[in-house]
């Protein structure tokens, strides 16, 4: 047994390319989602009706989530949220397939993403308050407490990468080990479980804290 | 199992071409959707509202309209009323003075005609009265009466002495 990504080849031949199924099973995810907004955005009129719901209703859905947190900037992050809500969720759906690894459950997905968001965290903070505003914000209260919040800021993506990443594979391997306890019809609804539930909420977590994150540098 | 490589770049690459085009193709339609909808059910809110206000100044004129129009007939009919009322007076006191008239006319000829009557009555009384007394005359002085009559009348010239030659 051996949980996580699986190199499958190498591009181009070369080590430093692997090409892991987690990478695959991503490339299928965003390939799949793409066909899906477009499926649903296909035919968007101002009365509404069958797919265009769903697709208002995910966008309204995620907005909701942002705006109170985010007041009057819900629709400037929008897409960086929704589409961290929308990646992260369909790939931890995607694990319920058989024979395909969740993409976040390789951390290079889930670090990937939080070093993003930890990218964004910093420029925002540094809009709100100015380069020098901002960097000077790790020095408060008092200068002594300066590599302690440097040190809580750095530990964010790996907090945030790691907790994602931990609950899909934790999630793969409790499945695996019933797999081999028992017979394959048992595990079903666990499997249900662990690739629906908690990687919806994953995912509604790992998106949540990212505008938390944001929401904390801009106060 | 936790294996930092390459696949973390290509995993960023997943991630901002999925942003990219779910931007582009989901993203954006439904904001610019949502807010179509909202700017039409704001104008159709407005418009709701505009024509609400107009339509209560609509009432609020007719109903004015209404009670200037009442206010009219009621004065139309007050007149009437006045007028007829006036008339019906006057009809009143000219049929009064008209009847007050014939009756006084009438009066007079009821007390001409009762002079004249008098009148004749008086005459008639006196010829009937020399009449009868004609006729009683007539009927009672008989010869011998008549002649009794004559020889008192003699008799009482005699008593006063009117005959007699002094």
């Amino acid at each position: 047994m051996n949980p996580g990504p699986q190199i499958q080849f190498y591009l181009f031949g070369k080590d430093y390319l692997p090409v892991t199924d987690t990478l695959l099973v991503g490339w299928l995810s965003v390939i799949i989602i793409l066909i899906l907004a477009k499926y649903l955005t296909s035919s968007l009129s101002i009365r509404p009706k069958g797919k265009q719901n769903i697709a208002e209703m995910i966008v309204e859905l995620i907005y909701k989530q942002i705006e109170p947190m985010l007041p009057g900037e819900g629709w400037r992050f929008l897409p960086f949220i929704a589409t961290i809500f929308i990646y992260v969720g369909f790939s931890n759906l995607i694990g319920l397939v058989p024979g395909l690894t969740s993409p976040t459950g390789d951390l290079n997905t889930t670090l990937g993403l939080a070093l993003v968001v930890f990218v964004v965290v910093q420029y925002e903070g540094m809009r709100e308050y100015g380069v020098w505003g901002y960097i000077k914000g790790f020095a408060e209260p008092v200068i002594f407490l300066l590599p302690i919040n440097v040190i809580g800021e750095l530990a964010k993506p790996i907090s945030h990468s790691f907790r994602l990443f931990g609950n899909v594979v934790g999630g793969g391997i409790i499945i695996t080990l019933i797999y081999q306890a028992a017979p394959p019809l048992i595990p079903v609804p666990l499997h249900a479980w662990f690739d629906f539930f908690v990687g919806m909420i994953q995912a509604l977590i790992f998106g949540m804290v990212a505008i938390a994150y944001i929401s904390v540098a801009k106060s | 199992m936790v294996n930092i490589n390459t696949t973390m770049l290509w995993q960023l690459i997943n991630f901002f071409v999925l942003l990219f085009l779910l931007r582009k193709f989901l993203y954006s339609p439904i904001k610019d959707m949502l807010d179509q909808r909202a700017a039409q059910i704001n104008g159709d809110l407005d418009d709701a509202e505009a024509r609400r206000k107009e339509a209560e100044e609509l009432k609020a004129k007719y109903e004015q309209k209404l009670k200037d129009a009442r206010g009219e007939a009621q004065e139309i009919v007050d007149n009437a009323e006045t007028r007829a009322n006036k008339k019906a007076k006057d009809i009143i006191n000219k049929a009064e003075e008209r009847a007050e008239n014939l009756k006084a006319k009438k009066l007079e000829e009821i007390e001409q005609a009762k002079k004249e009557a008098a009148a004749e009555l008086r005459d008639s009384i006196a010829d009937y009265t020399v009449l009868a007394a004609n006729k009683l005359i007539q009927e009672q002085l008989d010869q011998k009466t008549h002649q009794k009559m004559i020889m008192d009348f003699i008799d009482q010239l005699d008593e006063e002495k009117l005959g007699e030659l002094q």
